[in-house]
């Protein structure tokens, strides 16, 4: 059973980091988030998170739609359903994440610089960290 | 494992079912006023929130800026008498050409409008104005009265900026104040004025102005020569821009329409 709030507190937050990752320029975090909550969740919210926050990365990073939706979704598999061909967490964390956002941000925005490419970095390192920290999973 | 790899082709079947209606949703436009209006929404929060990174920032910028601060202020002490001097000149000129307008009966000068929008992004430089605020691709982006960039691209409420040291940024043509004339190029990390011919005498702090070209007004102040660049081997001289107004500094731009 899924419960309404909790989806709706957890879209809160990423509507929260992807407002703050606009300004940044690189939505490495929100990506992330969306990746891990979405695998968590049955297949109806599931589905429904992924449309929520594809709408929200083409409002806010200036892309098409169908451009937000392939990089949010395939992060979403990536992530969550290719454990057999890389095991680690890191790794995959970091392809998902990282990569997508670059290429979210060079078809939205045309190009992408170094300071942004700093963010990136050090945001996935905090991703890495925080889920090991907290004991988070990937399926 | 096992689980998770034999999810893997039917989630990835259902994301390609929703990317095939989604392009066709973009092809036919319907998709496009929910973006717009997603947008719409979510720009006061991104407003709000580079308004509060950049005021955090603000201590960096002022650590950074004041090394060399005393002598930055005696040559802003010399500006500035430099200008009152300017300016009761100009204040002259102003009293006779309204005289003159008089005479001749003609319409009191029209007033420029301009376009003004909160910076929503320094990482990659956008403003929180678009399409329906009237904003179009190639027109120039001003910061305190200085040229800093172009509209590179737009949407309905946001606009991406080319700032003038980026090297994509398309060449604008200019003249300083000795009526020497080039173009304005970045090589991304400075304002590059270039294409000044070997005998061109150009100075340090001279004012660098636009000539007027389509969608960029004549007159707008681009900043000053800084460095003069004079290889042996080239056939042109190169001279490094200053500008007293930088775009990563500022909260709001006006757009020229």
């Amino acid at each position: 059973m899924i419960n309404w709030s909790r989806w709706l507190v957890r879209l809160l937050l990423i509507i929260i980091v992807g407002v703050f990752e606009r300004v940044m320029g690189l939505p490495v975090v929100m990506i992330v988030l969306t990746s891990l909550y979405a695998g968590r969740l049955d297949r109806f919210w599931r589905w429904g998170l992924l449309l929520v926050v594809g709408v929200l990365t083409a409002a806010l990073f200036m892309t098409p739609l169908f451009i937000s939706w392939l990089i949010v979704s395939l992060s979403y598999i990536w992530t969550n359903h290719t454990r057999q061909f890389f095991p680690s967490k890191t790794i995959r964390l970091t392809m998902g994440g990282l990569i997508g956002s670059v290429v979210l941000v060079i078809f939205g925005l045309g190009q992408i610089n170094f300071r942004q490419l700093i963010y990136g970095m050090v945001a996935i390192i905090f991703c890495a960290v925080w889920l090991k920290r907290h004991r988070f999973y990937l399926k | 494992m096992a689980d998770s790899y034999q999810k893997f082709w039917p989630e990835l079947g259902i994301a390609a079912i929703i990317f095939i209606v989604m392009v066709l949703g973009e092809w036919l436009g319907m998709l496009q006023p929910v973006v717009s209006f997603f947008e719409h929404m979510l720009q006061p929060a991104v407003v709000q929130v580079s308004r509060v990174t950049a005021e955090s920032n603000q201590p960096l910028i002022l650590f950074r800026k004041s090394f060399g601060a005393a002598r930055r202020v005696q040559e802003l002490e010399l500006e500035y008498s430099r200008s009152l001097a300017k300016i009761s000149e100009l204040e002259y000129l102003e009293q006779e050409n309204q005289e003159l307008r008089r005479l001749f009966q003609a319409q009191e000068k029209t007033t420029r409008t301009v376009i003004a929008a909160p910076i929503v992004s320094h990482g990659q430089p956008s403003i929180s104005a678009g399409q329906d605020e009237g904003v179009l691709v190639g027109q120039p982006v001003l910061v305190a009265e200085v040229l800093v960039g172009l509209v590179k691209s737009t949407t309905n409420h946001q606009s991406i900026i080319n700032l003038l040291f980026q090297n994509s940024t398309q060449p604008i043509l200019v003249k300083t104040e000795s009526g020497v004339e080039g173009l304005i190029v970045g090589n991304g990390k400075n304002i590059l004025l270039t294409e000044i011919s070997k005998e061109a005498e150009v100075a340090i702090g001279e004012r660098v102005i636009t000539v007027g070209q389509e969608q960029i007004q004549p007159q707008l102040v681009v900043g000053r020569v800084q460095q003069l660049i004079d290889q042996p081997s080239a056939p042109i001289k190169q001279a490094v821009i200053y500008q007293e107004a930088s775009f990563y500094e500022a909260s709001i731009v006006e757009v020229l329409p």
